[in-house]
């Protein structure tokens, strides 16, 4: 019994000491010692049979990859990366694609090390939402939150695919970290870095675009409330003297707090930002003039603007936005992406706990029930109670809008940058339930507060890691949209290259998920084309990998001793044969007549592939 | 004089409930719920609908007991208890005309809408005082749902009313009113367990609710609590025995209740904005309140539950009685796999509007921005209220796009439940369209409205034809599949097509036209020929792609080739023309489920042989220009399986090398494939 006693007793401390608003040095120690653990959970999720889940490897993910592997050999360092002419979907921003080089750099060129640079990034993502958090809601907040992004399926899925979606999270929560860091030191060198980091943002992903929107209008009030203080409340000599420690948001305005280092007025502060924002922005600018807007034409050409369905003028285009802004609104907690590579279909993006505690963190910001001021982890970087609130929601509604303009919607990579602003919300209704439990049982609400948040992270933990490793996982949809079985079927054509020369298919001898599995060999695989059909030469056999009926059926005629050594179905419904003829048929000369047939087959399979 | 505005509001209600009653033809369950109700006051015996209980019907059949009606006995389906025959028979077949016998019959159900309407008073006002009680009642009164559902004979208002008696009753009591309020609240839920099976719902909300009521409230004791909860249920026993024919009415309801799903069509599929599904849509009846519920109602709501946080200790049970009806009869709702209306989620509506009164009091107190605010509620509701009036089933608000827009969200009794018949009747009156043909919900043949119609069919569905006035039900455009055997076949208009016109809330008309001097007249669908057959063409493969042996959509398939293929010889691209008579001739030798040839009188392998002979001329001629390729084109098609391509191109190549053997022989493989002699 004593033990009982002393154990609870250990327990009620350890927990008061935790969820002590104002941090002392062993309740530092600890959240340090939690926040530690959250990162190594969260990358563990991350990292977790990574080279098996996702499978295989998606044509985007190709594509990065090959952009990436130009990058690492040193043969570009593009501002923004063009695509080859044909493909008409504007091109992408580079920065995913030069952390990608690194990792190449590192462990090499493959479809793991492509879900790598995701991960990687995906992990540096939730300390960063988690510090940021905390500067302005306080330490607990800002590990509930950390806790809740690394356990977000929604972003546990992102973080293991490879796409450069992935880096708007973080760098939402880059922008917020330099914010604060502005906002409290109040230094030259604090507003380039925000200025330098908003602009870096354009070098991610086209949803970034919605975050310097969403932060606009929360500086202009912040600003303004700042102004509106300072000439309320000049605070006095002696409350200057406690320095930076104290000061209040007018000292922004009226610069009444002893500075440790040289502090500016906000309008220099403004200015240096755009400064440093525009100097970041610059080389993709330039660049942006020399193509002539072509860089939008991805935005244009999924933009809900001006898309009219098939047929009549059955749907204007604000009865889609209406619908799409439903479906956006929607997507955290009934329906998300139908999309089977970023989502279980038919399933909402937030596992059900986390969406309730994002409507009771929703609840709790218009009730006005945020942690006490006092209570934000020992920071001086608040805003004012109004717009740190409006700031928080303008970061979840803003980043909805790229999903909400455009078609198949809701999306999970377009809406990504409203995940940060979510988890914090959910965070702030966590601890806005754990607090009225504290209030409502004493002594031990404490213990009690920290065991709701303990139990409800750990069950929507549980849930979401299930949802990914076992329902998303072995979904064949899933399998199918990442082309599963292609990295082993380009690995055992490549072991028929070794005493065999392989011709593929167009559209398998052009698809980068293809080249991008046999970087760094010679090419092992020739193209189909006349040459390769009509006048082979050397003294290896010819395999013939392809899925058009038409052409194996010619081939068959043209070489009745091929032999079937299998047969296949990747990316098309269609079965596929690999037609091996042996080296001493391939010597028959063809007649002229046939060379012709040949030669109009494969023009006519080049210029109507089947896929 | 305080009096005087709840009676004006309730005055309204029945004004707007009796004036929608009179102009809505018969409706989905009322063609068995009117006529059994009928049989129930007029003979005792409950044998017809069993699948729903008694009073709500009985209810209606009382004021036809006062006409001269024919006898129950001699009514077809009587006798084998077929409730739907009898009730078709009864409604269109007596003495009575069918719009006296429906508006009589509708009469008692706005009378429990009033009802209910007081008790909605009576409850808010206690809750919250004079004013909020009367803005409780502008919700009630001017909620769409409930002018709808409240002017029909069904079973959804009676037992919101019945519900909302019984917890009221259960709230007095717990508030320390003494036995009565037990009486009340027994009879209430015996009343509510009548009138509709979701009242068992009811009965364990009676009980979870005394049970939190003892946890927030102290003073209620666990002895009151029992001895009260004894009462209660004893006494709706009793109601329930009683009231399905006593000695053996327990019984009854349970073998009544074990019937529920009676009237479920097994393919059945939910709808729910844009989907299907067999199981249903957990969060559908939740979509279905956002979109149905009148947005001021939902403003009133969401300021409403800002006030819940600052409840002090008293106010908690009344939070508790407000919030978890409406919380229940939702998760009720979850479960349902029956997505058919937000009819089935009506009980949660009194408890929201209950808390409404809440914001209403809140804002009341605040100064003139929040007394400003309120009223701008009052006047934004009446005024889109009395906007929808009287197609009160079809309403949806902004969200949703408004009527026009919720036929894309939701569908059944949300959007179409044959209420507009007498409506069309007089529109087909003032237009006298040539020829009228229709697919709607169809409680009754339209021919019972005096319609001079023929039914929408297949071919109606995926070629319209120009001339004919079309007119389609909401929920029908909505429909999985409008053939149960041959599943996935549905009108793709919605998607393709804008309606011309709207005849009440729930019908879309429909003109097609393919001649260009009607392009951008806004009384017809303009589609260029091309296009008409083009759209055809496009859903019928998409039915053959489900289902490959479906012989009517393979013969209007052939048809619609053989159509294409006139049009286009008519416009001088023989080649065109000549592969449409190919695949006309394919299509129409395909499987079919019978065994024999498709359902049309058509033949195209003689239409392909003609013209063969009416087009090679053409084609040579177009051959000579580029002798050589069509030889090898020929080839490839082939192998490529593509007869009619490999045909054309054979043709081609012959009249520039007739001496070309392998192309002769290719050329005649072909045509033995096709199923058509060597030309």
């Amino acid at each position: 019994m004593r033990d009982r006693d002393a154990l609870s007793a250990r327990v009620y401390v350890a927990a008061r000491r935790w969820g002590r608003r104002r941090l002392r040095p062993t309740g530092r120690t600890l959240g340090t010692a939690v926040a530690l653990a959250i990162v190594l959970a969260g990358a563990a999720l991350r990292l977790h049979r990574l080279a098996e889940v996702p499978p295989g490897l998606f044509v985007d993910q190709a594509l990065y990859g090959l952009d990436a592997y130009r990058i690492a050999k040193g043969e570009s360092f593009p501002v923004f990366v063009e695509n080859p002419a044909g493909i008409d979907s504007g091109g992408r921003e580079p920065l995913f694609m030069i952390v990608m080089a690194g990792v190449f750099a590192l462990w090499g060129a493959s479809p793991t090390t492509v879900k790598l640079t995701s991960a990687l990034i995906g992990i540096a993502t939730i300390p960063v939402v988690g510090w940021a958090a905390s500067r302005f809601f306080g330490a607990r907040v800002g590990l509930l939150a950390a806790a809740l992004l690394a356990l977000s399926r929604w972003h546990l899925t992102l973080s293991r695919i490879g796409f450069r979606a992935i880096l708007v999270p973080l760098w939402v929560g880059l922008v917020v970290l330099a914010l604060s860091a502005l906002l409290r030191r109040r230094t030259a060198g604090a507003a380039v870095a925000f200025g330098a980091i908003l602009g870096a943002g354009f070098y991610t992903y086209p949803a970034y675009w919605s975050v310097p929107l969403a932060l606009a209008p929360v500086l202009g009030v912040a600003l303004w409330e700042r102004r509106r203080h300072g000439r309320r409340a000049r605070p006095s000599p002696a409350a200057s003297a406690g320095g930076a420690e104290r000061a209040t948001p007018g000292d922004v305005a009226t610069g009444a707090a002893a500075p440790a280092s040289p502090r500016r007025t906000p309008r220099a502060l403004a200015a240096l930002a755009a400064l440093a924002f525009l100097l970041s922005l610059a080389p993709l600018l330039a660049h942006a003039a020399g193509r002539g807007g072509d860089m939008l034409a991805r935005v244009r050409g999924t933009a809900i603007v001006g898309g009219e369905r098939a047929g009549a003028p059955a749907a204007a285009p604000e009865v889609s936005l209406r619908d799409n802004l439903q479906r956006v609104a929607f997507m955290l907690h009934l329906r998300g992406d139908s999309e089977p590579r970023h989502n279980i279909p038919g399933k909402s993006m937030l596992d059900p706990l986390t969406g309730l505690a994002f409507l009771l963190g929703l609840g709790a910001i218009a009730a006005g029930r945020l942690p006490p001021q006092e209570g934000r982890g020992g920071s001086r970087d608040d805003l004012a109670a109004r717009p740190l609130a409006a700031g928080l929601v303008l970061l979840w509604l803003v980043p909805l809008l790229p999903s909400a303009l455009t078609h198949s919607a809701p999306h999970a990579l377009r809406a990504i940058g409203a995940l940060p602003a979510v988890c914090v919300i959910a965070a702030l209704g966590l601890d806005a339930a754990a607090r009225s439990v504290g209030r409502r049982f004493d002594r031990w609400g404490r213990v009690a507060g920290v065991a709701l948040l303990a139990a409800a992270i750990a069950a929507a933990g549980a849930l979401e890691v299930r949802g990914y490793f076992v329902e998303w996982a072995g979904r064949s949809d899933v399998a199918a949209g990442f082309t599963r079985d292609l990295p082993a079927f380009v690995s055992h054509l490549s072991g028929l290259a070794r005493d065999a020369d392989v011709v593929l298919c167009p559209y398998l001898y052009e698809s980068l998920s293809v080249r991008f599995l046999t970087l760094e060999r010679d090419p092992p695989f020739l193209p189909l084309d006349a040459g390769a059909v009509i006048a082979p030469a050397g003294a290896r056999d010819r395999v013939f990998v392809c899925d058009e009926p038409a052409m194996n059926a010619l081939l068959l005629r043209l070489y009745p001793e091929a032999k079937e050594a299998g047969r296949y179905a990747i990316h098309t419904a269609r079965t596929g044969r690999i037609l091996r003829v042996p080296a001493a048929s391939l010597h028959a000369r063809l007649e002229e007549r046939d060379q012709e047939l040949v030669r109009h087959f494969i023009a006519r399979i080049q210029r109507d592939p089947s896929s | 004089m305080l009096a005087l505005p709840v009676l004006l509001l309730l005055a309204l209600f029945a004004a707007l409930a009796i004036s929608s009653a009179a102009g809505n033809s018969v409706t989905g369950d009322e063609v068995a719920h009117l006529p059994a109700g009928y049989t129930y006051v007029r003979t005792g015996d409950f044998r017809l609908n069993p699948q729903h209980p008694p009073l709500a019907k009985a209810l209606a059949g009382l004021p036809l007991l006062a006409l001269d009606l024919d006898p129950v006995a001699a009514t077809p389906g009587w006798e084998e208890a077929d409730e739907w025959t009898f009730g078709r028979e009864f409604l269109i077949g007596n003495r009575q005309p069918l719009r006296r016998i429906l508006l009589l019959g509708r009469l008692p159900m706005v009378a429990v809408g009033l009802l209910l309407g007081a008790l909605l008073f009576a409850w808010a006002r206690e809750l919250w005082g004079y004013g909020p009680a009367l803005f409780v009642l502008l919700l009630y009164a001017l909620s769409p749902n409930f002018l709808g559902h409240a002017a029909l004979v069904t079973t959804d208002v009676a037992v919101v009313c019945f519900t909302v008696l019984a917890l009221y009753a259960l709230w007095r009591m717990v508030r320390g009113g003494g036995r009565r309020y037990a009486v009340g609240c027994g009879l209430g839920l015996g009343l509510a367990l009548l009138a509709k099976y979701t009242g068992v719902v009811t009965a364990g909300l009676v009980a979870v609710l005394a049970a939190g009521a003892w946890f927030l409230d102290r003073s209620f004791t666990p002895r009151r609590a029992a001895a009260g909860l004894g009462v209660i249920f004893a006494l709706a026993l009793l109601v329930v025995a009683l009231g399905f024919g006593a000695p053996a009415g327990l019984l009854h309801y349970r073998d009544g209740f074990a019937r529920i799903y009676a009237d479920a069509n097994p393919r059945w599929e939910g709808f729910l904005w844009g989907e299907y599904s067999p199981t249903g849509f957990r969060h559908y009846y939740l979509l279905a309140m956002l979109w149905k519920t009148p947005l001021p109602t939902l403003v009133a709501f969401a300021v409403a539950l800002v006030s819940v946080s600052a409840a002090t200790p008293r106010r908690r049970v009344d939070w508790l009685f407000v919030l978890l009806p409406f919380a229940a009869f939702h998760a009720a709702g979850a479960f349902n796999p029956a997505n058919i209306g937000i009819r089935h989620v009506l009980p949660a509506y009194p408890f929201l509007f209950l808390a409404c009164g809440a914001a209403a009091a809140r804002l009341g107190r605040a100064r003139w921005p929040g007394r400003a605010g309120l009223a701008a509620l009052c006047v934004w509701l009446a005024a889109g209220t009395l906007r929808a009036h009287p197609h009160y089933i079809s309403y949806f608000n902004g969200i949703a796009g408004g009527a026009e827009g919720g036929i894309h969200h939701l569908d059944d009794s949300n959007v179409e439940w044959g209420q507009d018949y007498w409506r069309l009747a007089r529109w087909v009156e003032r237009r006298r369209p040539s020829e009228l043909a229709v697919s709607a919900f169809e409680p009754l043949a339209p021919s019972a409205y005096g319609l001079d119609y023929r039914s929408i069919g297949l071919a109606d569905v995926t070629r319209p034809t120009p001339g004919v006035t079309y007119v389609a039900g909401a929920h029908h455009l909505q429909r999985n599949s409008l053939f149960d055997d041959w599943p996935g076949v549905r009108f793709e208009w919605l998607r393709r097509y804008r309606p011309v016109e709207r005849i009440g809330g729930s019908l879309l008309v429909y003109r097609f036209s393919i001649d260009p001097a009607d392009e951008g007249s806004p009384n017809v669908v303009y589609l260029p020929p091309e296009r008409w057959f083009e759209d055809s063409i496009d859903q019928l493969e998409a039915i053959l792609g489900r289902s490959p042996r479906f012989p009517l959509a393979r013969a209007l398939l052939a048809a619609d080739f053989l159509d294409r293929a006139r049009w286009r010889e008519r416009e001088g691209d023989p080649e065109a023309a000549f592969l449409d008579y190919v695949r006309s001739a394919e299509v129409a030798g395909g499987p079919t489920s019978t065994g024999g040839g498709p359902p049309w009188a058509g033949d195209p392998a003689a239409e392909l042989r003609a013209a063969v002979d009416r087009l090679r001329p053409a084609l040579e001629a177009a051959a000579l220009a580029a002798p050589g390729a069509y030889c090898l084109d020929g080839t490839f098609e082939r192998a490529a399986g593509e007869l009619g391509p490999a045909a054309v191109a054979l043709l081609r190549c012959l009249a520039t090398r007739p001496d070309d053997l392998a192309a002769r022989a290719n050329l005649a493989r072909t045509f033995r494939e096709l199923g058509l002699s060597t030309p």
